[in-house]
């Protein structure tokens, strides 16, 4: 069964876009990678360390891997960085799209949803496919549909916290309002059937790392993920059954034997 | 010389602009540039940097 979406116009198959940090070496972000079936993988830019050849390194072999790119702007405050960054991201990365991340908090990493907006506005002006990292806020959602985002990234759960889908309402709302747009679970999630349940609520793809990355056996995890996504999402094609508050027998009652007849 | 902050530390440098200060502190590619916080694209390097500023060169690191 072909089962294909698509940001902004890429067609891709895998619904699991993974993160490229806090592996325990390379040789296993590299395979755990490719145990992921990913087509896309997410990086970020850094001052570079004159003594180190790591980061030189670290980019041959997310080039060998040969997926698209997503670039994030982790870590920046402001909208002035996150838009610098962005335009930093396009040039050295050669691609427009960007995961816009605008931290509100320290303490639980939250996108500011306000900057978020503005910097969406500023970048989509600029040319850059969005797809910006927000909470899981129906109007804010409304606000970058509006000015042209064709894929949002509500979190789960705070980013590196493992604790899966906190909102499953909120999540479910923004599935149902926003029909034509890619929904991706972007952060919290933290073993395997979390992503499953994203997938059966109708979101498009998850993107994860830290669940990968800190596993015990970071290839087998990634393994485990792509099979859970894969599951979820036929599980929404299949279409659930009525849930029901009484117990409904599923063996036929005609025919009972005989201690029921007396 | 010119007194410049190159990814947050203190410098001073013969050059007077982007490629040459890259050069004279072995910054190796793949690398993207910043002067006082705004992008600078790779056609724009022979931009003059003065006594004062502040140059970020970026390059590619792991993220989530």
């Amino acid at each position: 069964m072909s089962d294909t979406w698509s940001i902004y116009g890429t067609e891709l198959q895998s619904r699991f876009l993974i993160g490229s940090a806090l592996y325990p070496s390379p040789t296993i972000m590299q395979e755990s990678i490719r145990q992921s079936g990913s087509q896309v993988v997410t990086l970020s830019l850094r001052r570079q360390s004159p003594q180190s050849k790591e980061g030189q390194a670290f980019w041959q072999m997310i080039k060998d891997l040969g997926l698209h790119l997503l670039p994030n702007t982790a870590g920046c405050h402001t909208i002035k960085e996150a838009v610098t960054l962005a335009k930093m991201s396009r040039e050295i990365f050669g691609t427009d799209w960007i995961k816009l991340e605008l931290i509100g908090d320290e303490y639980n990493l939250q996108p500011d949803p306000i900057e978020l907006v503005k910097a969406t506005e500023i970048l989509l002006n600029e040319g850059f496919k969005v797809l910006p990292y927000c909470t899981d806020d129906l109007v804010i959602c409304r606000h970058l549909v509006e000015l042209g985002c064709q894929v949002l990234m509500p979190w789960g759960a705070p980013i590196g916290t493992g604790k899966g889908l906190l909102n499953e309402y909120a999540l479910s709302a923004i599935r149902d309002r926003f029909n034509d747009t890619t929904l991706i679970i972007d952060a919290g999630l933290g073993v395997p059937s979390h992503a499953t349940k994203a997938l059966e609520l109708g979101y498009d793809g998850v993107l994860l790392n830290s669940a990968v990355a800190e596993a015990q056996n970071p290839e087998v995890m990634a393994q485990a993920f792509a099979k859970a996504i894969e599951a979820g999402r036929l599980g929404y094609l299949a279409g659930q059954m009525p849930e029901k508050n009484m117990a409904s027998a599923s063996t036929p009652t005609l025919g009972m034997p005989f201690w029921h007849q007396e | 010389m010119i007194d410049i902050t190159v990814n947050g530390q203190n410098h001073s440098v013969a050059a007077t602009d982007i490629n040459n200060v890259a050069i004279e502190l072995s910054i190796k590619p793949p690398f993207a540039v910043a002067l006082n916080g705004d992008f600078i694209s790779k056609d724009e390097y022979h931009t003059q940097v003065n006594s004062g500023d502040s140059l970020e060169f970026l390059s590619p690191i792991q993220g989530g």
